[in-house]
């Protein structure tokens, strides 16, 4: 395996009940990329990142995530990755300087430098006044900055991030992609999952379109356009048409423009 | 909009109010990728919301209805009997509303279950009319089981039409004075809790009255059996200095119209003050409720403040994370008032004569003193494992093992327990007494410990998942009668060998003690990370 490989999956399949979540796909990330997985809702991308976590076991295939199997040792990759889950659940009664607290305690940080990187990150995100009120008071995209810094705040060398801009403002988002970009150019690898196609393509170094558990098409949006044969400019078009949806939408569109003229 | 048509619409105001506050205590549970299962899942909330409403209906109904039977079955129905009966039954009432209503009105003040209305056509007084008909949804059924009891109760004992009528009235105002406090609760949780410096005390003193409240269901036969005849006594010796006492609420509203022999002027005066006091409270409440809809009642304050963290062990930090949000949830209060229970229970057991004797240590008193306080406190993990599921996709992220995360709850579980030792060291004069009291905590540790792993075993294979909402509730049972088990087996070994000896069945019962920690300890190998 390439020294540098950070993540390395092969034949992820998961099965829940009769349902295939995964149906045997494959990737591999780098240090100094950032690679997305793009897809619909339901294709498979959270499950995925779950089980990079360690949070979720496989029905089959191996996962490595910098060396370590998530599977045996799961607590072992939490310590070197940092997560912000899809809908961060956090204690809603804690403030976000008590979730702090409990947080840098069980991941056991130096106190000096975890303070003094959680005091840019929660100045960086204007999250200073908010640090005394209750989690539940404060709005969704707030929650979202505090599991961001969460994720960020012991400087992981891989971060694994499901649809992390949900919610934020265009400052916060800003921030986050020139902090995504920083911590790439040091070395670390960024696993990042979303359905907007805008995202992946401004964000993403390479993407893996993945659509009903199976990565479908891989590479940089360049090579997504040359593989592609007929798609137009747009990752939404390539995306489409690998996915197979572009007939079916301009059927579901007419149909609209039809019940509308009526 | 006529009356019925916001009625109607009023139902799912309130459907939604209830609808959240169960949700808060059960949203880990549902998995929102499974869609079958949150349509079950929210079939189940409404259900259990309803339930809910009905079980506090039929709690109110015994609990109004219970003075006066206790009343004729001591065969008293002389004035002084029937004004402490009805003085009782209100404050039961009281009790309960208040305790009910501390549940849902947060969700009304935070507005957000009818903030919807305004996205229709309605004006601004019809939106008023729903969020005042909303609020009397969330008492309908209590309100029409207290009317019932009182009108049958008060027909049989007294058979008088006007009485009847006076005691409906003074129950409804009671009912509104008790929606006004728990709204007064409410927002001052919702105000301050939210924002400003004082929030640690009102949010203890919210708490403390939740847990307080869940403890009334247990209180309510001792309250008739302990506060009837000194209630009744006071009255009989109306000269006494305790005759004060009957200027609290509700006694001069009740003296008011069921026993003018007893009225004096301080009394009129209290009741034409608890009248005012009760006419501004309503009031105020159909204010803020007819406008809390338009969002301006409520300004929560922004503070900024410097940051310095605490950075601790992480068996301390979950502890301590787990006192904060059991400090501040009123599902978890009863924890705070568990170890004051747990000392009433065993100080009012004893009378204060606690056993030097070392033959008294069989005393059934400090065994059930023991059990009690040991089971209450084993609970006390199983509770806050199911406050872990809450957020369980964030907790599962971090890098920490699951029996870590028990190991905390089961030392905070044996926290609980300390004031129960504490009483026992202190009070008792024997070193035997100390040592068995000192040695209980080993089982308290262990079931502290068995309950949740086993609890995670059955449902999650060992890792640390929510179980799913339809898990059968043997599930539940298996570490209850686990728990009960292992508090139980080394006391019954103490019993059964100190027929024989006392030192040897001290130590037979330390052996057992040992052993169950033992299999706690291995069995929390089995738990996946």
């Amino acid at each position: 395996m390439d020294d540098n490989v950070m993540v390395s999956v092969k034949n992820l399949v998961k099965h829940y009940g009769n349902i295939i979540a995964l149906n045997g796909i494959s990737f591999q990330i780098k240090g100094g990329e950032i690679y997305g997985l793009l897809g619909p809702n339901g294709a498979g991308k959270t499950t995925t990142l779950k089980i990079v976590a360690g949070l979720l076991e496989p029905t089959s295939g191996i996962v490595n995530v910098l060396g370590l199997n998530p599977v045996s040792d799961p607590v072992g990759v939490k310590r070197l990755i940092g997560y912000v889950p899809e809908n961060p659940m956090l204690y809603e009664s804690l403030t976000p300087k008590e979730f702090f607290e409990f947080v840098l305690s069980i991941r056991r940080l130096n106190h000096n430098m975890a303070v003094e990187r959680l005091n840019k990150l929660i100045e960086a995100f204007s999250l200073v006044e908010y640090m005394n009120q209750p989690i539940s008071s404060l709005s969704m995209g707030t929650k979202q900055k505090i599991a961001i810094i969460s994720a960020l705040v012991h400087n992981p060398p891989l971060l694994i991030l499901d649809e992390p801009l949900n919610g934020l403002d265009a400052r916060s988002s800003r921030i986050l992609k020139d902090l995504l970009n920083f911590h790439i150019a040091n070395g670390g690898a960024v696993l990042f999952s979303t359905h907007i196609m805008e995202v992946a393509e401004h964000i993403c170094n390479r993407i893996g379109i993945i659509h009903k558990g199976l990565i479908v098409a891989e590479g940089t949006v360049s090579e997504l356009r040359e593989k592609i044969q007929g798609a137009g400019a747009s990752l939404e078009e390539i995306f489409l048409k690998v996915t197979g949806q572009d007939e079916a939408i301009a059927d579901i569109v007419k149909a609209l423009k039809e019940a509308f003229i009526k | 909009m006529n009356l019925l048509e916001a009625w109607k619409i009023s139902k799912i105001m309130y459907q939604e109010i209830a609808f959240n506050a169960m949700l808060q205590a059960n949203k880990y549970r549902l998995d929102l990728g499974r869609y079958k299962n949150a349509i079950k899942f929210m079939k189940m909330i409404k259900r259990n919301a309803l339930l809910n409403k009905i079980i506090i209906s039929v709690f109110l109904l015994i609990g109004s209805i219970s003075p006066y039977i206790s009343m004729m079955l001591l065969k008293d129905t002389s004035g002084i009997a029937f004004s402490v009966a009805l003085s009782i039954s209100l404050l039961i009432s009281f009790a309960f509303i208040l305790f009910y209503e501390m549940q849902l009105l947060p969700y009304l003040i935070n507005a957000s279950g009818i903030q919807a209305l305004r996205l229709f056509p309605l004006s601004d007084k019809e939106i008023s009319s729903i969020s005042l008909l909303t609020l009397l949804r969330t008492v309908d059924y209590p309100i029409l089981s207290i009317i019932i009891g009182q009108i049958i109760i008060q027909l049989i004992v007294k058979n008088s039409i006007i009485l009847t009528m006076l005691t409906m009235l003074l129950s409804l105002l009671n009912i509104g004075f008790a929606i006004s406090i728990a709204l007064f609760f409410s927002k001052l949780f919702y105000k301050f809790v939210f924002s400003g410096s004082k929030w640690g005390f009102i949010r203890f003193v919210y708490t403390l009255t939740w847990g307080l409240g869940i403890s009334a269901i247990y209180f309510l036969p001792n309250i008739l059996q302990s506060f009837t005849p000194y209630i009744e006594n006071i009255m009989m010796r109306a000269q006494s200095d305790l005759i004060s006492f009957l200027l609290l609420y509700p006694f001069p509203l009740v003296l008011l119209i069921t026993n003018h022999a007893l009225l004096s002027l301080p009394i009129i005066m209290m009741s034409i003050f608890y009248l005012f006091v009760i006419f501004l409270s309503i009031k105020d409440t159909i204010m803020f409720v007819q406008n809390v809809v338009f969002g301006y009642q409520l300004n929560v304050q922004r503070i900024k403040s410097s940051i310095r963290l605490k950075i601790r062990n992480a068996i301390i930090a979950i502890m301590l994370k787990d006192l904060r949000l059991a400090s501040r949830t009123p599902n978890l209060a009863f924890i705070f008032v568990l170890p004051l229970f747990e000392v009433l229970f065993i100080i009012t057991r004893f009378s204060f004569q606690f056993p030097s004797d070392i033959n008294n240590i069989i005393d059934y008193r400090v065994i059930s003193g023991i059990l009690i306080g040991g089971f209450l406190s084993m609970l006390v993990s199983m509770l806050l494992l199911s406050s872990e599921f809450v957020s369980i996709n964030f907790t599962s992220t971090l890098p920490i093992k699951t029996r870590t995360i028990l190991l905390a709850k089961a030392f905070f579980s044996v926290l609980t327990y300390t004031p129960v030792l504490f009483i026992f060291l202190i009070f008792s004069k024997s070193a035997v007494v100390s040592l068995f009291t000192i040695l209980s905590i080993i089982p308290i540790m262990a079931g502290s410990l068995l309950g949740p792993t086993i609890f995670l075993l059955i449902t999650s294979k060992g890792s640390l998942a929510a179980p799913s909402i339809f898990a059968s509730p043997i599930h539940a049972l298996i570490p209850l009668g686990t728990t009960i088990a292992i508090i139980i087996l080394p006391m019954s070994v103490y019993i059964y060998f100190s027929v024989i000896n006392i030192l040897y069945s001290v130590i037979s019962m330390g052996i057992i003690s040992l052993f169950e920690i033992i299999i706690a300890i291995l069995l929390l190998s089995f738990l996946k990370d």
